[in-house]
C-alpha cells in the first residue's frame, strides 16, 4: 500500500506523540533551582531565641507541635532536627468531585444533577459526584513540618527555623498539590507559642 | 503500512522507559561514573556543621526531612513536585581537611543520573555553607 502525503503527516505526528509519551526519564530542570525569594523565605521561617540550652528549644518546639495536633515523626537532637505531620480528611460530599454519586446507564439518556459524568448517561445525583472510579478527587491534606535549631556565635543564643508544607492527596494516593506555607502570620503565631514554652522550660 | 508499524515499534523501543530490566543492582551508568556525579569533596571537617548545612539546603529547596542520623551522617528528604522526589545525602570525613558528600535522588521512582541535577544541589550546598560560616541566616 503506497503511503500518501497525508499518511506521512499522520506517521510524523504519531512518532512525535509516542516520543513525548514514552520519554519518561525527563527530570524538570527547575527541581533543584533555588528560588530568588529563598533567602526571604528563610528569614520568614527563622526566629532567634535566647535559651539555657538547645534541648530546651527543641522540647518547647515539640510541645508547640503537640498543642497543634501534630505527631512527631523524627527527632535528632544532636543536629537540632524535629519533623512532624498532621493529616486532615477532606469532606468531599458536597465537593464537585465527591465519590458518592450514582451514575446509572451508559449511552444516551437524560441527566439529573450536574455531574461531569452525566454526559455519559442517566445521572441521579446526590450532591454532584459519581461512582466513576477513574475520576480523581482530593481526599486528604497532610501538613508536614521540619524544625531545625542551630546555635549562633553568641552564647546561649539559637536560631530556630520551621518550614510547613501542605500536600493534598487524591483518591489514587497521588499528590495532587504541594505548597510550602509562606504566610508570615502562621510563623509568627507558631514562634510566639514556642517563645512562651522556652521561657517555661528555662525556668523549670 | 509496514513502515508505519515498524517506525512506531522502533521509536517505542528506543524511548520506552520500561525497556531495561530492573534488577536490584542495575544502573544505566556505570557505578563509578554515577558515584563521581553524585559526590563532591568539600573543604570542611566539622561534620555537625556540614550536616546542618545540608539540612538548611534541603529546607531552602522545599524538602521535608524524613530521616536524620548524625552518627552515620545520613539525611533523607522528600519533595512533592507533581511527582515525589526522594533524596538521600550522606556526609563523611575524607581527609584531615576534606569531607565527602554524596547525594542520590529518585524521581518518579527512578534514579536520577542527570549531572546537572546534582550540580545544582552542590551549588546550593556550597552557598549554604558560605552563609553558615559567615553567620548569615
Amino acid at each position: 500500500m503506497p503511503i500518501t502525503q497525508q499518511d506521512s503527516k499522520v506517521i510524523f505526528k504519531l512518532l512525535i506523540l509516542i516520543f513525548i509519551l514514552s520519554s519518561c526519564n525527563y527530570v524538570p530542570s527547575s527541581l533543584l533551582t533555588l528560588q530568588k525569594s529563598a533567602l526571604e523565605i528563610r528569614n520568614l521561617q527563622t526566629r532567634n531565641f535566647d535559651s539555657n540550652s538547645e534541648k530546651n528549644i527543641l522540647k518547647a518546639s515539640i510541645s508547640a507541635l503537640q498543642d497543634m495536633g501534630y505527631s512527631i515523626q523524627e527527632t535528632e537532637s544532636s543536629l537540632g532536627v524535629i519533623t512532624g505531620s498532621k493529616e486532615v480528611k477532606i469532606n468531599s460530599f458536597f465537593n464537585n468531585k465527591s465519590p458518592f454519586d450514582f451514575n446509572i446507564g451508559i449511552n444516551k439518556g437524560f441527566s439529573l444533577g450536574n455531574s461531569r459524568s452525566s454526559r455519559n448517561g442517566v445521572n441521579i445525583g446526590i450532591g454532584n459526584s459519581s461512582l466513576n472510579r477513574k475520576e480523581r478527587y482530593n481526599v486528604k491534606k497532610e501538613t508536614n513540618v521540619t524544625i531545625v535549631s542551630s546555635p549562633t556565635n553568641k552564647i546561649n543564643n539559637f536560631n530556630l527555623r520551621a518550614s510547613f508544607q501542605v500536600n493534598t492527596y487524591d483518591n489514587f494516593g497521588d499528590i495532587s498539590n504541594s505548597t510550602t506555607i509562606k504566610d508570615p502570620k502562621l510563623y509568627q503565631e507558631f514562634f510566639s507559642k514556642i517563645s512562651n514554652s522556652v521561657f517555661y522550660q528555662d525556668n523549670l | 503500512m509496514k513502515i508505519l508499524i515498524t517506525s512506531i515499534i522502533s521509536v517505542f523501543l528506543f524511548t520506552s522507559c520500561n525497556f531495561t530490566t530492573n534488577t536490584v543492582s542495575e544502573t544505566n551508568k556505570t557505578q563509578l561514573s554515577l558515584r563521581a556525579i553524585q559526590t563532591r569533596d568539600l573543604e570542611i571537617t566539622d561534620q555537625n556543621k556540614l550536616l546542618r548545612a545540608i539540612i538548611a539546603t534541603l529546607q531552602d529547596l522545599d524538602f521535608i526531612l524524613t530521616r536524620v542520623d548524625k552518627d552515620l551522617g545520613v539525611i533523607t528528604a522528600n519533595k512533592a513536585n507533581k511527582h515525589s522526589l526522594d533524596m538521600t545525602v550522606t556526609a563523611s570525613q575524607k581527609t584531615n581537611t576534606q569531607s565527602a558528600v554524596r547525594a542520590s535522588a529518585r524521581y518518579k521512582k527512578r534514579a536520577i543520573e542527570d549531572m546537572k541535577f546534582y550540580q545544582d544541589f552542590f551549588i546550593n550546598l556550597e552557598k549554604s555553607l558560605f552563609l553558615s560560616s559567615n553567620n548569615i541566616s
